[in-house]
């Protein structure tokens, strides 16, 4: 009996960690944060990338007609999907062409194989808001892996569209507090660096001239603010900027970094709705909504279109089942596009223990990312709906 | 008072409070002044302290169980009297004030802290604890004990 047990539990473990490993790991490639999408992907790598990525946020399927979205999983030349095309049915076009086999490897003869997100906008238009090359993913046996350089916590890079870097810089700035830490582009002639210089948007220069600019972010704010900027029209590409190669102390350094990237991202909460002076109206609901709970709530970063408050003096506000101390920081981003007001919501959530009214100090607190991560993230969806729903109510 | 009445008073201060710091612990846990792993690392911490002495307390007891009051009934100088209760009521109440500041927020910002002022209370007390609770306890066993072979060769 005691052996016939141990071969049952032996192979319980082993389906379990076969099953744990079959999973995956494709956490690399961006979330796509629609609730309905209409998938174009080949078989073989293409079509497994497209499941994983559709079955990882429980979206639906549906015809071009009834989604949100496009999903595109295909070896593509990218050149051919610019941010914006004018139609849907001029993006299909763009596909038509005869797919060449899907694979993560860098092929010979043929392009790449990527993977691409098209929003719909309410004028019939449709805007790229992911684009992902696949490689280094494979379809191993153990499961579909995406793999790649080591990312750098706290670091975004960003590429504007052709003729919108000067606007771009701007917008970022004024829209969000955000200023470029540096800027990565090839060696150009003495006289284009000074064309460079003086505007960047000069017709003078290289029309594929990329210029990538690296922004700092909050550490595990990086995937949430990319899923942001990739949705602005002005914004080419939007992704984590890799770690730079560190001969001293390498191992240190990354070790680090793979402790932070390790960690759940700032839970996301996005909505869409119409609204004028939205961002004063939430400032108000956030002050009464927090005020009704105890909470105290400092405005530390305003721009045009995000606002950064900190919510102090909460108790059993997130972590219902225990009644910790409590604060939160929370990221409101308001974006008006074609006449929609897209609405963003990152919080960041911290605990710490204590009896009696005195508020722990800073050093006390936890994040709840460790171990109430559902908690947060529900309740980010909670507030953002209540939000959304104030707004809408509101003459 | 006679080294009996120390010894019973001492080694019921060592044993309650063993038992009654760990239940604070986990009542301050109850009542959320402690995160669980607060309450964890602390007990891990208190724990091993007091069981280092109520060890050596237990065992005394349980050695001299059937003796009785056969000792002869000599009065203890008031300096002993005084140093064999003093230094374990404060101790006791040292590690009770800590872990109400801690679970009260007050004055220690942090659990890192929390941990090291424990940590140094234990240390400091420590020096005076353990003579104290040689000699009220080991004495009877060292009485008992047959000499170990390197005194004997010292003592011959």
């Amino acid at each position: 009996v005691r052996g016939l047990l141990l071969i049952v539990l032996t192979l319980a473990a082993s389906v379990w960690a076969g099953a744990a490993h079959a999973a995956g790991d494709i956490s690399r490639i961006p979330r796509i944060g629609f609730g309905t999408v209409t998938r174009v992907a080949d078989g073989g790598l293409c079509g497994h990338v497209a499941d994983a990525m559709v079955a990882r946020e429980k979206i639906k399927i549906g015809e071009a007609d009834a989604s949100d979205a496009i999903l595109i999983v295909r070896p593509l030349k990218l050149a051919l999907f610019p941010k914006r095309i004018s139609s849907v049915g001029d993006l299909f076009k763009r596909l038509s062409s005869e797919a060449p086999p899907c694979t993560g490897d860098s092929p010979s003869t043929g392009p790449p194989a990527a993977a691409l997100v098209y929003e719909k906008k309410p004028d019939g238009s449709v805007l790229r808001v992911l684009k992902y090359v696949l490689q280094g993913c494979a379809d191993l046996a153990s499961g579909l892996f995406c793999g790649g350089l080591i990312q750098a916590p706290g670091y975004l890079n960003v590429e504007f569209t052709h003729g919108s870097i000067r606007s771009g810089l701007e917008e970022l700035k004024r829209g969000f507090g955000f200023s470029p830490q540096s800027y990565k582009r090839p060696v150009l002639s003495l006289e284009q660096e000074r064309i460079f210089e003086q505007d960047p948007d000069s017709p003078a220069l290289p029309r594929d001239l990329s210029v990538q600019y690296t922004f700092a972010v909050e550490p595990r704010q990086e995937e949430p603010w990319a899923f942001i900027l990739n949705r602005l029209p002005y914004v080419e590409d939007a992704e984590r900027a890799p770690e730079r190669v560190a001969a001293v102390d390498a191992a240190r350094i990354f070790a680090e970094d793979e402790k932070i990237n390790r960690l759940p991202r700032s839970p996301l909460v996005n909505g869409a709705i119409h609204i004028p002076d939205a961002q004063e109206r939430s400032l108000t609901f956030l002050k009464e909504w927090f005020a009704k709970r105890g909470g105290l709530l400092t405005v530390l970063k305003r721009d045009d279109n995000r606002l950064l408050v900190r919510v102090d003096h909460l108790r059993g506000e997130v972590i219902r089942q225990e009644k910790f101390w409590e604060y939160l920081n929370v990221n409101l981003i308001l974006i008006m596009d074609q006449n929609q007001t897209k609405l963003y919501l990152m919080e960041d959530g911290y605990y710490a223990a204590g009896i009696g009214a005195r508020v722990p100090p800073d050093a006390s607190f936890a994040s709840m990312e460790h171990d109430y991560y559902s908690n947060l993230a529900q309740y980010t969806e909670a507030l953002a709906t209540e939000i959304e729903q104030n707004l809408k109510g509101q003459p | 008072m006679t080294a009996r009445t120390i010894q019973a008073i001492v080694g019921v201060i060592f044993i309650v409070s063993h038992f009654a710091v760990l239940i604070l612990v986990a009542a301050f846990y109850i009542l959320r002044g402690f995160t669980f792993e607060e309450m964890t690392t602390t007990i891990s911490i208190i724990a091993p302290v007091f069981a280092g002495y109520t060890l050596i307390i237990v065992r005394a007891i349980m050695a001299e169980r059937r003796d009785g009051d056969k000792g002869p009934k000599v009065k203890e100088r008031f300096l002993f009297t005084f140093l064999s209760l003093f230094v374990p009521v404060v101790f006791v109440l040292v590690l009770v004030a800590i872990i109400l500041l801690r679970a009260y927020n007050v004055g220690i910002s942090s659990f890192e802290q929390f941990k090291t002022m424990l940590a140094i209370v234990e240390g400091v007390f420590a020096v005076y604890l353990g003579p104290i609770v040689q000699a009220l306890f080991s004495a009877g066993k060292q009485a008992n004990e047959p000499s170990t072979p390197a005194t004997s060769e010292r003592t011959a």
